[in-house]
């Protein structure tokens, strides 16, 4: 009973978001609901390729700056240690 | 008596000469009687200074003797505190190196950590106003490409297909101007899912022509 009142809880809460996705896609491009729903599954695709690029693009830019941010703090690190002037006695 | 007068007159200055001798004898010899009494009396405060200058630098010698031993003690003490003091000044640089590297090392890789995150995100989110929401020009492109595939639709019903240019074929399946411009920017950028966008587009668009 709980298993399907989740199914049915979970089904109604995706049939609400389809819905509200296809009612706003339809205002935006002036397309009716079924064009919308057909080019559901190639919208999901690009939709999924695009984060998928930037998801690349954004680890990269993160993993760039993380080694400068590094580099700037061992250098920052490097600077301020103590050096040794005494003379070898 | 000749003779004697003679020898009288012959000795006379030899006899002289040793009275003469005899009384720079007897000075010489008082002098040098005066020179050892006084070279005595010298020798006496010498001797009597010589005693006292004993009496005193010999104890002075054993408390010098006793100060130098004290003294070497101490030094013997202080070696073993300053040893000890090297031990520890030692284990505190160890101490100093080890906390420093424990808080260093996490500390680098934290900041690191946090500032590729932000950037990341940034760059995530920053990169998503190109590419997200469809602008208004390319909703009116989207329109017009609607329209003419319905206008298509109502004329593969009735004839033959007419065949679409490229840009109305991209506008059709939700692409933009720009991106109808550009057909293979999106999987130029994508070699993960060759064809994941202008493969599963023309499908689609394949099968709403069939289908509609």
């Amino acid at each position: 009973m709980r298993l399907w009142g989740t199914l049915l809880f979970g089904t109604a809460l995706a049939g609400a978001g389809l819905a509200r996705y296809v009612r706003d896609r339809s205002q935006t491009t002036g397309q009716s609901y079924l064009t919308v729903l057909r080019q559901l599954p190639s919208e999901a695709r690009r939709g999924y390729g695009e984060v998928r690029r930037r998801a690349q693009l954004a680890v990269g830019d993160g993993l760039q700056a993380a080694r400068d941010r590094d580099t700037r703090v061992d250098r920052a690190l490097t600077s301020a240690a103590p050096h040794d002037t005494a003379p070898a006695s | 008596m000749t003779d004697a007068l003679t020898t009288v007159a012959a000795s006379a200055p030899s006899m002289a000469l040793r009275y003469a001798a005899a009384f720079f004898l007897v000075v010489v010899g008082i002098g040098l009687i005066y020179a050892l009494v006084r070279a005595g009396g010298t020798l006496k405060s010498a001797d009597k200074l010589l005693a006292d200058v004993d009496g005193e630098v010999v104890p002075l010698l054993k408390q010098a003797t006793e100060t130098l031993d004290g003294l070497n003690t101490e030094l013997d003490k202080v070696d073993v505190v300053m040893s000890s003091v090297v031990e520890v000044t030692e284990k505190v640089d160890q101490t100093t190196r080890a906390v420093e590297s424990a808080v260093t090392v996490p500390a680098r890789k934290a900041a690191a950590f946090g500032a590729g995150v932000s950037q990341a995100v940034s760059s995530f989110f920053s990169r998503g106003g190109d590419a997200g929401e469809p602008t208004d020009e390319a909703a009116g492109a989207e329109h017009a490409a609607a329209t003419d595939r319905d206008a298509a639709g109502a004329d593969a019903s009735a004839g033959p297909r007419r065949p679409e240019t490229g840009a109305s074929a991209a506008t059709a399946v939700g692409m933009s101007g720009h991106e109808a411009a550009v057909p293979h920017e999106g999987t130029a950028a994508r070699p993960a899912t060759p064809g994941a966008g202008t493969t599963a587009d023309t499908t689609d668009e394949t099968s709403e022509v069939s289908g509609g």
